[in-house]
């Protein structure tokens, strides 16, 4: 009697817990799998967990260091046992050279990475191969990195670029970066040394971006207008101002872009203070815009009552060029 | 035949406890093993899902009727999957990953491997024995060895058992 119920009981137990009981079942495939979403250290930690686990991480595709010590990567990289590379994330604060920065960089692009994310806080080189790498689909670079001017540059699968405060060799840096992205859907930038390309590269981009659907900038207000004229499919904006040094009002186009004619739905303007060029940009953008859906403008808490409620009647008597745009005005919010 | 009409093609799910369920071809086919029986016509009558339960078969459909509800638009599919995976608990997203992978569903099988590496992340090493259901078959002096091997992943470290 006792017997059966003991029975019962685990076989009720086993019902409750059949997908646990079989997760041991599971292919190294997967269990692989499940590791790669983990940080490296907890990764390689799995090692404990029995003999099956205990190389499982050295067969991940992924490598993702958070402020590990040189050693520790080092070695990690040493002790894998799989040739290819397919995500390579490195977040380091601490205080390396750029000679071993360089060969963590060259590892991951000699083993066909395809996600690369770097963040040093430092400038440094970055070598020249990086430029070049053919897998390279998914790139960031983040407070690390000088784009060079001048090389060749060609990243045939690149579809998403990440540029955080990166410095740029010269003017042309960017554009020459570009020019070798033949499917870039993706470009997101935040620029730290904005004046150069204010003052040059916002008249001077000869570079179309053919793929872009999403664009979220943060430069000048008269870079956002040539951005705009060579971008045919952007649909998606999310623009504030880095500088607010330029008083003048941003020349329109020549003619209206091509975006603004059948593409781009939403526009988000980032924290504006009311000044005359800013309005001008606004007034255009709504004026054009034939598919426009949504703007979104989000105002500074430096403007007073009164200003601000003239500011919001004037916007809102724009002419708007689709009937359907709804536009939102958003006070600033700090958190 | 009922392409060519235009009608929706429904097919009929069968879990490993009998259960049926009707399914729009068009959501069904996310997962590749179904797919191929599509493909290669064996999915006239009822298709037999051996390594899946009721439960679990029924929480999959949910799933594959949700995400193809939504158009091309990866934030938005992103969003509905996390919603999806949220208030499920360790048993169920361990049964989904075993869904998932016997299906061939890979966007599946992608999101419910990030929310168990979370999961897990975080926890204990008994914790994590005792939910994959891993035999610890070291001896106490291989177990040392290893940790010693790998101690850099061990330090600052928070776990919990909590479950």
């Amino acid at each position: 009697m006792e017997k059966k119920t003991e029975q019962q009981s685990r076989k009720r137990r086993n019902r409750s817990h059949v997908g646990i009981d079989r997760l041991s079942s599971l292919p190294d495939r997967v269990l692989r799998h499940i590791l790669s979403f983990l940080p490296t250290k907890s990764s390689v930690r799995t090692s404990i967990l029995g003999q099956r686990w205990r190389h499982l991480w050295a067969y991940v595709p992924n490598l993702d260091f958070d402020n590990e010590n040189q050693e520790t990567i080092n070695r990690v990289m040493l002790l894998r046992k799989v040739q290819t590379l397919h995500t390579f994330l490195l977040y380091h604060k601490i205080n390396c050279s750029p000679y071993q920065l360089d060969t963590w960089v060259t590892f991951a692009i000699l083993r066909n990475v395809q996600k690369l994310h770097l963040y040093f806080r430092y400038q440094t080189a970055l070598p020249r191969c990086l430029f070049t790498c053919e897998t390279l689909v998914n790139l960031t670079l983040d407070s690390c990195g000088v784009v060079p001017s001048s090389g060749a540059v060609r990243l045939p699968r690149l579809k998403t670029l990440h540029l955080s405060f990166v410095q740029f060799e010269a003017d042309e840096s960017l554009p020459h970066l570009i020019s070798g992205c033949p499917v870039l859907e993706e470009l997101v930038m935040e620029l730290c040394n904005v004046k150069r390309l204010k003052l040059h590269l916002a008249y001077d981009i000869s570079v179309r971006f053919r793929n872009l659907t999403e664009l979220k900038l943060v430069a000048d207000y008269r870079f956002l207008l040539k951005m705009l004229e060579n971008a045919d499919n952007l649909q998606v904006l999310t623009f504030s101002e880095y500088s607010n040094e330029i008083e003048r009002a941003a020349e329109p186009p020549q003619q209206v872009p091509t975006c603004l004619l059948s593409r781009l739905k939403m526009v988000e303007f980032g924290c504006i203070a009311g000044h005359a060029y800013e309005l001008e940009v606004i007034r255009y953008i709504l004026r054009y815009s034939k598919v426009l859906e949504r703007v979104k403008i989000v105002y500074g808490l430096c403007i007073g009552s009164e200003e601000k409620i003239n500011m919001l009647q004037e916007i809102s008597l724009f002419r708007r060029g689709s009937t359907t745009c709804e536009v939102a005005f958003v006070r600033l919010s700090i958190d | 035949m009922a392409a060519e009409t235009g009608t929706p093609t429904t097919l009929t799910l069968k879990s490993n406890d009998d259960e049926l369920f009707s399914v729009a071809e068009s959501a069904a086919i996310l997962s590749v093993t179904i797919r191929n029986m599509v493909e290669d016509g064996c999915a006239g009558g009822v298709i037999p899902l051996d390594n899946v339960d009721g439960k679990t078969l029924a929480s999959v459909i949910t799933y594959m009727n949700g995400i193809s509800a939504i158009p091309a638009d990866e934030e938005k599919k992103k969003s509905y999957r996390d919603k999806f995976l949220s208030d499920k608990d360790f048993e169920t997203l361990a049964d989904m990953v075993l869904a998932a992978n016997y299906l061939n569903m890979s966007c599946l099988m992608d999101a419910v491997s990030a929310k168990i590496a979370q999961v897990m992340e975080k926890k204990s090493v008994g914790w994590v024995r005792r939910k994959f259901g891993i035999e610890n078959d070291y001896t106490p002096e291989e177990e040392a060895a290893v940790k010693e091997e790998h101690k850099w992943t061990f330090e600052g470290v928070e776990t919990d058992d909590d479950n």
